[in-house]
């Protein structure tokens, strides 16, 4: 699923990331990598989408979380 | 673009890489005969690391603050002495990782590349460890001398984490400094930390980062790194090369090409061809060295629940689900606070983020309003200066000069130290406490139509009251062109000095009419700053740069009033070196066109300008008289009313007026609207109204905005450009209003 559609409370891994390299390189250097784990900390509509990863809090744009795809993690 | 000290640099570093720790790298170092002088030193860290606080920490007011060359980036510069010794730092702009994808990163690159470089200072944020050291992990394989600090200790150790500090120096193969930056008086182990880099010139072992990027890519890794000098290129490693050609990094694909053979480069790209994902991966690399340079290294209270659930995790999953559970056993959803639910997910976050920021404006005031006092005395004192010098036989323009223009920017200055100081303090502590990047957050989406981001509301909200205040507010954004851009737009906000004259004619011309002016100006006041976005924002914010939020929230800490005060004293201060000159000028101009020696107005050289230039002001809707307030306005908006006061039921001279505007000395006549309907019309009042609202807001502003931005080119645009619309709406309003009155 993308993770605009994680539900929150929702433990995701990240499957892959899609978008520009400026994109790519964001996400990346802010620890969002393929493979990660995330808890899916809020996910409202019209705001960004929250995460915890690598133990921090992180928003990221709605738009940009249909380009992340996630799966279920355990 | 290499230079003799870069040479220096990279044979320091190159004996420091083979030697992987300590004695080599030294003896490099040493036999480099570096002379005793200044040694140079960089900070480097993501935004968020505490990277000002440690900047203004070691160089207290010892700063310079400008931009880098040829580039819209803030720079700072600053010296300190520390046992017999002198340091000069460089503060490199706050970024993510060292990726030359945004005009920040590309300054610290190419900075970077210059080497001659003592030391790098890497911050990294203790409480969010793992991801803030991704910036060193970046950083690594360039060969400098460098010292890890890890910042923010007090707020890890709030989370209950315990760092072993020298476990990670031993991996590193540097100096690692825990410390708590916004605390001067602990800086001893840094200092020490400092000195030992500089001596020892160890550089980073960067072979395990290598080994992890060699088992990620594979073949490919290989293939890349055997076409690169072995020496790499200047202070740039040969890992680190390969890294940044598997990225794509275009600027480092350059470099190479300059340094390698036709037959290299061909290799090169056939060998690059095949990689795919590479920014991803290498990233994951990175990461992946991060997390067996920090395993076991962070312990967390209360473990136990963490590191059963990442053990199910590491089961289920492969090879980072398994480095999760080196490192990150508090990987149990630590949940939203119950405060950060409201203030970032209800219904309630927005009503409550534009209550902070109104709050933190008022708040502003209670250190502003006795600086702002100190400012009004300054003035106060010229005027009785003038007054006993002209008792004393004084030709009376040296006392109008005195107060009109030496005291009067003295009194101007200090009134916007006030506001800088107050709103720096108070949105300081917001932002350390972590609330401001909650603004950021919740407004994202709103501001990001405009190219900005969230915290652009702030300045907005705050121009309401103070041009100045929103001027200084826009620190808070960290990225140039969005600041610049914020503040441009910001300007056609119309100021509480705004709202002191425009009713008072708005009622006098229009009665019942009045609030209809208001709205009007709501309209322009938005339609200006969508016309400003269009015609500015794909300058400053480059479409490319506009990518959409991603940021992380800081956790949420007390802040440390002491710091923020140091922070926003530093601030006053440069503020009110740079500020003075640009009011002076101001000043002293409209002073000079204003002053008259008779006492009556027709002495002035602006009345004579006035009535002479008049059928052309009129075209823009403006008589001598209102063209005159409106240029009077220039100086400062509150004299408005009093420059018309006195040409339109006489008394006080423009000059006058202007000069006691602060104080109140010229008094505005009562009935100056109705004095004023009878002796000019309704369009050209309206004219005046628009003109006067939209003009370039003061000279304070002025010279708050070019100590903000530090683009003299800038701050002259967006001047040129208000005053330009402003005469425009003039123009335009006197001419469609003619039509119906």
């Amino acid at each position: 699923m993308k993770l605009s559609d994680a539900p929150e409370g929702a433990r995701v891994r990240i499957a892959a990331t899609a978008g520009t390299a400026r994109f790519l390189g964001r996400v990346t250097a802010i620890g969002l990598t393929p493979g990660c784990v995330l808890d899916v900390l809020q996910n409202k509509r019209k705001r960004p989408v929250l995460v915890r990863c690598r133990d921090s809090a992180i928003a990221i744009d709605r738009g940009d979380c249909e380009s992340i795809r996630v799966e279920e993690a355990l | 673009m290499s230079c003799d000290q870069c040479d220096g640099c990279a044979a320091g570093a190159g004996a420091g890489g083979s030697a992987a720790s300590g004695a080599g790298a030294a003896a490099g170092g040493a036999s480099a005969a570096r002379a005793p002088g200044t040694r140079r030193i960089a900070l480097l860290g993501q935004p968020n690391s505490g990277k000002s606080t440690l900047f203004n920490g070691l160089t207290g007011a010892r700063q310079h603050v400008g931009n880098w060359p040829g580039k819209t980036v803030e720079r700072k510069t600053g010296t300190f002495q520390h046992g017999g010794r002198a340091y000069e730092m460089v503060d490199l702009p706050g970024s993510y990782a060292l990726s030359a994808m945004s005009p920040e990163e590309e300054v610290t690159r190419g900075f970077l590349a210059q080497g001659g470089l003592d030391a790098v200072l890497v911050l990294a944020d203790a409480s969010q460890l793992e991801r803030s050291l991704y910036m060193l992990a970046d950083f690594a394989g360039i060969s400098c001398p460098a010292v890890l600090v890890l910042n923010l200790m007090d707020v890890a150790e709030g989370q209950g984490k315990r760092i072993d500090a020298a476990a990670i120096e031993r991996r590193l193969g540097v100096p690692v400094v825990p410390l708590v930056a916004a605390d001067r008086t602990r800086y001893d182990a840094l200092y020490q930390a400092l000195e030992r880099a500089c001596d020892e010139r160890a550089v980073i072992d960067p072979a395990a980062l290598e080994r992890a990027m060699a088992q990620r890519f594979g073949s490919t890794w290989d293939a890349v790194a055997a076409q690169l000098p072995e020496e790499g290129i200047g202070p740039h490693s040969r890992f680190w090369l390969a890294a940044k050609l598997i990225e794509g990094d275009g600027p480092a694909r350059e470099l190479v090409q300059q340094h390698v053979d036709a037959a290299a480069n061909a290799a090169l790209d056939k060998a690059l061809r095949g990689v795919k994902d590479d920014i991803q991966n290498a990233g994951a690399a990175r990461f992946a060295w991060v997390e067996q340079l920090i395993a076991g290294a962070v312990e967390r209270e209360g473990e136990a629940a963490g590191g059963r659930e990442a053990n199910a995790a590491s089961a289920a999953g492969g090879r980072e689900a398994a480095s999760t559970a080196s490192t990150g056993r508090a990987k149990a959803a630590s949940p939203l606070s119950r405060f950060d639910r409201l203030a970032t997910g209800s219904r309630l976050s927005k009503p409550l983020a534009v209550g902070m920021i109104l709050l933190g404006f008022v708040l502003a005031f209670v250190p502003a309003i006795p600086i702002m006092m100190v400012g009004g005395m300054i003035s106060s004192l010229g005027q009785e200066a003038a007054f006993a010098l002209s008792g004393a036989d004084i030709p009376d323009v040296v006392g109008s000069f005195l107060s009109g223009v030496v005291c009067n920017s003295l009194c101007f200055g200090t009134m916007m130290v006030g506001y800088v100081f107050g709103i720096n303090l108070v949105f300081g502590l917001y932002e350390e406490s972590g609330y401001m990047a909650r603004i950021s957050y919740v407004f994202d989406h709103a501001m990001s139509r405009f190219g900005l981001q969230g915290k652009s509301l702030m300045p907005f909200l705050m121009c309401f009251g103070c041009t100045m205040g929103g001027v200084s507010g826009s620190r808070v954004i960290d990225s140039w062109g969005q600041r610049m851009l914020t503040v441009m737009m910001a300007w056609a906000i119309p100021c509480g000095s705004t709202w002191g004259v425009v009713p008072v004619l708005a009622v006098a011309f229009f009665g019942m009419g009045a609030p209809l002016v208001i709205v009007g100006i709501f309209c322009v006041c938005i339609l200006l700053m969508w016309a400003v976005g269009r015609l500015f924002g794909p300058r400053l914010v480059k479409e490319g740069e506009r990518a959409g939020l991603v940021m992380e929230l800081p956790p949420y800490h007390r802040p440390r009033l002491g710091n923020v005060l140091h922070g926003a004293a530093l601030k006053s201060r440069q503020m009110f070196v740079r500020a003075i000159r640009v009011v002076a000028i101001f000043a002293f101009a409209i002073w000079a066109l204003t002053y008259t020696s008779t006492g009556s107005v027709e002495g002035s050289a602006l009345y004579a300008l006035g009535t002479a230039i008049e059928p052309i002001t009129q075209f823009f809707g403006m008589g001598w008289q209102t063209f005159t307030a409106w240029l009077c306005a220039l100086v400062l908006k509150e004299s408005a009313l009093g420059v018309l006061s006195g040409l339109f039921a006489g008394g006080a001279t423009p000059n006058a007026a202007v000069v006691t505007a602060v104080t109140g000395g010229v008094a505005v006549a009562g009935n100056i609207g109705e004095i004023m309907a009878q002796a000019i019309s309704a369009p050209e009042a309206l004219a005046f109204i628009f003109a006067f609202t939209f003009n370039m807001p003061c000279a304070a502003s002025v010279s708050a905005t070019w100590g903000e931005v530090h683009s003299t080119k800038w701050t002259v645009i967006t001047a040129a450009f208000y005053i330009a619309s402003s005469l425009i709406l003039g123009c335009i309003v006197f001419h469609v209003a003619s039509l119906f009155f």
